[in-house]
């Protein structure tokens, strides 16, 4: 999964940054409305967290430039602003969720997820493939019931394969969903997230999960 | 009630003087009947007891008649008291029933005027204007506690924020020695906008008794800056203060650091980080002024007049700035040098250039 945070403030938003790459997303950062117009173009996000009162372009600017293009993401606006017409244009604008500041993480975690699981059409906050289990709320995984511990990069590729089963995804796509656009890693590590991801899979007693197509990349079936 | 013990109390009032004027009228007619009586009837009779039994007569006629018409008159007038008093109160009703919709959450309404007797009516206008003015404080006090509380979600989301990820037991000792230091770089922020406030709140207190006192210059500046570096608010080195250690002035030591603190906090949140903030002391002609000069590329001179309103900043343009200014430096300024007796002018040269002038202390 990867987000897209637009946050002037530098304290704030090395805080979210951090605890939502410690969750296993991929996140971006734009300090301004401009930079986000330019990270939406270029990227796709599952998810944007706006602020409003943002410096160059405000946050509303760029939630009606992201409507009227008729980008999909999910946007869930974080700000200090607390009147109800704030949040009443915010929504109006084309926002899926307003959060006030301050907030506490945990809940703004949960708000991000079930966002997510709306965008995906899913009610239970569980993606199951046979005897594998995602709980996509706690962001563990199971077999069997019996828990497989797996990385936060592991499990994310394999929540985006089981969220689209039966699309192959390259390694390049799967690379631009799983890491932020400041990593330094290059699109070879996809290879070995899924190789260790394999084995484990391999040893869970689920050897043929992840097919790989060949000239498309790897899929779910 | 007010208005019905009013109008009662005046009726009463008025009845009593209506009676009063009626008795005395009453009691003036009889003397004149008698008099008339005695002097152009009874005389014309022949005998005595003729003209006795005509005056009594006569006089029970009059009597009758000046009785039946002070009661008629009595009763006439009642009435009518009765009913000019409560039309003429209406008015004052209507007042009382506004007044009492009146309540510290609405004070915006204002007494109805219309109608009311012309005695009372300076009294409702003074009335009004002071509920005016009343919803005008209540207003502007409604407006900075929202911008206040707006001010401070900021720095406390960043605070949380920043706590709730350092709990993650993943994290690295190096990075949770970061999210410290800026959990009290968060902190700095909000104390900073608590003594803003506080600052210009005890300033207007002591607006006429600010204690002057003989005050160098140079080590009030100096001393500031140290403190300022000792909180990482700034990097000394971008500092240049150029004030002669020979110029002592008549200030208010506590209220001329504060001057210090929001000067050079507003530079530092507010200007161009690769700019030097220029502290200059000048002697224009006849005076002394202290100048805080940095660099401001986002500024435009039609943005000079806003510099000191509450809150205010150049957000469109302004860059991301990690020192998260609030826009009440300036405020805090223009309220000092209020208190203080001192001029404020701003200037924007054509280097972007922003000179902050503080002018007209007494020198020694």
């Amino acid at each position: 999964m990867k987000l897209l945070l637009v946050e002037d403030s530098a304290r704030l938003s090395a805080a979210l940054v951090a605890g939502f790459r410690g969750e296993g997303f991929a996140v971006d950062h734009a300090a301004d409305g401009r930079a986000a117009l330019r990270h939406l173009e270029v990227h796709e996000y599952d998810l944007l967290i706006l602020d409003l009162m943002l410096p160059q372009v405000s946050g509303l600017e760029v939630l009606r430039a992201l409507r009227a293009a008729q980008t999909p993401v999910r946007v869930l606006v974080l700000s200090a602003r607390d009147q109800i017409e704030d949040r009443v244009t915010a929504l109006n604008l084309g926002a899926d969720d307003y959060l006030l500041k301050p907030f506490d993480f945990a809940e703004l975690k949960a708000r991000v997820l079930a966002l997510l699981r709306r965008r995906y059409g899913e009610l239970s906050g569980r993606l199951t493939c046979g005897d594998l289990t995602l709980d996509t709320n706690a962001r563990v995984a199971a077999t069997r019931g019996a828990p497989l511990p797996l990385t936060p990069k592991e499990y994310a590729l394999l929540e985006t394969l089981l969220r689209h089963r039966g699309r192959s995804f390259t390694r390049a796509a799967l690379f631009e969903r799983l890491y932020d656009g400041l990593s330094d890693a290059s699109d070879r590590v996809i290879e070995v997230v899924v190789s260790t991801l394999r084995t484990k899979l391999d040893r869970a007693g689920l050897p043929t999960l992840i097919e790989t197509r060949r000239g498309f990349g790897y899929r779910v079936p | 009630m007010f208005r019905e013990w009013v109008s009662r109390s005046l009726q009463r009032r008025l009845l009593v003087s209506l009676l009063l004027g009626v008795g005395l009228s009453l009691a003036a007619s009889q003397i004149i009947v008698d008099q008339i009586v005695d002097r152009y009837i009874v005389s014309s009779f022949a005998t005595a007891a003729d003209a006795a039994e005509q005056r009594d007569r006569l006089q029970r006629d009059i009597d009758f008649i000046l009785l039946g018409g002070v009661v008629t008159v009595l009763a006439v007038s009642a009435f009518i008291t009765i009913v000019s008093v409560r039309r003429g109160l209406k008015p004052l009703g209507a007042a009382t029933a506004a007044a009492r919709a009146l309540s510290p959450g609405h004070p915006a309404h204002s007494l109805p005027l219309t109608g009311l007797p012309s005695e009372i009516r300076p009294l409702g206008e003074c009335i009004n204007e002071l509920l005016e003015g009343l919803a005008g404080a209540l207003e502007r006090e409604r407006r900075f506690s929202a911008d206040l509380a707006h001010a401070l979600r900021t720095p406390l989301a960043e605070i949380r924020a920043l706590a709730e990820v350092s709990a993650d037991e993943r994290r690295e000792a190096p990075e949770l020695r970061q999210f410290l230091g800026q959990i009290a770089s968060a902190a700095v922020g909000m104390q900073a906008v608590i003594e803003s406030l506080l600052a210009v709140a005890r300033a207007d207190r002591a607006a006429v008794r600010n204690a002057l006192e003989p005050l160098q210059v140079a080590p009030a500046v100096a001393a500031r800056i140290e403190r300022l570096r000792v909180t990482n608010a700034v990097d000394p080195g971008r500092i240049a203060a150029r004030v002669p250690a020979e110029v002592w002035i008549q200030s208010d030591p506590r209220l001329f650091d504060a001057l210090l603190l929001n000067l050079l906090t507003n530079a530092v949140q507010h200007g161009d980080p690769r700019k030097p903030i220029e502290i200059d002391w000048l002697a224009p002609s006849g005076g002394t002024a202290l100048r805080v000069r940095n660099g401001a590329p986002y500024l435009s001179p039609e943005d000079l007049p806003h510099l000191t309103e509450r809150f205010w900043r150049r957000a469109e343009r302004e860059q991301p700035s990690a020192a998260g200014g609030l826009g009440l430096g300036l405020w805090v300024v223009a309220g000092l040098c209020r208190v203080l007796d001192l001029s404020l002018t701003f200037d924007l040269d054509a280097e972007q250039r922003l000179s902050v002038c503080v002018g007209g202390f007494r020198g020694i």
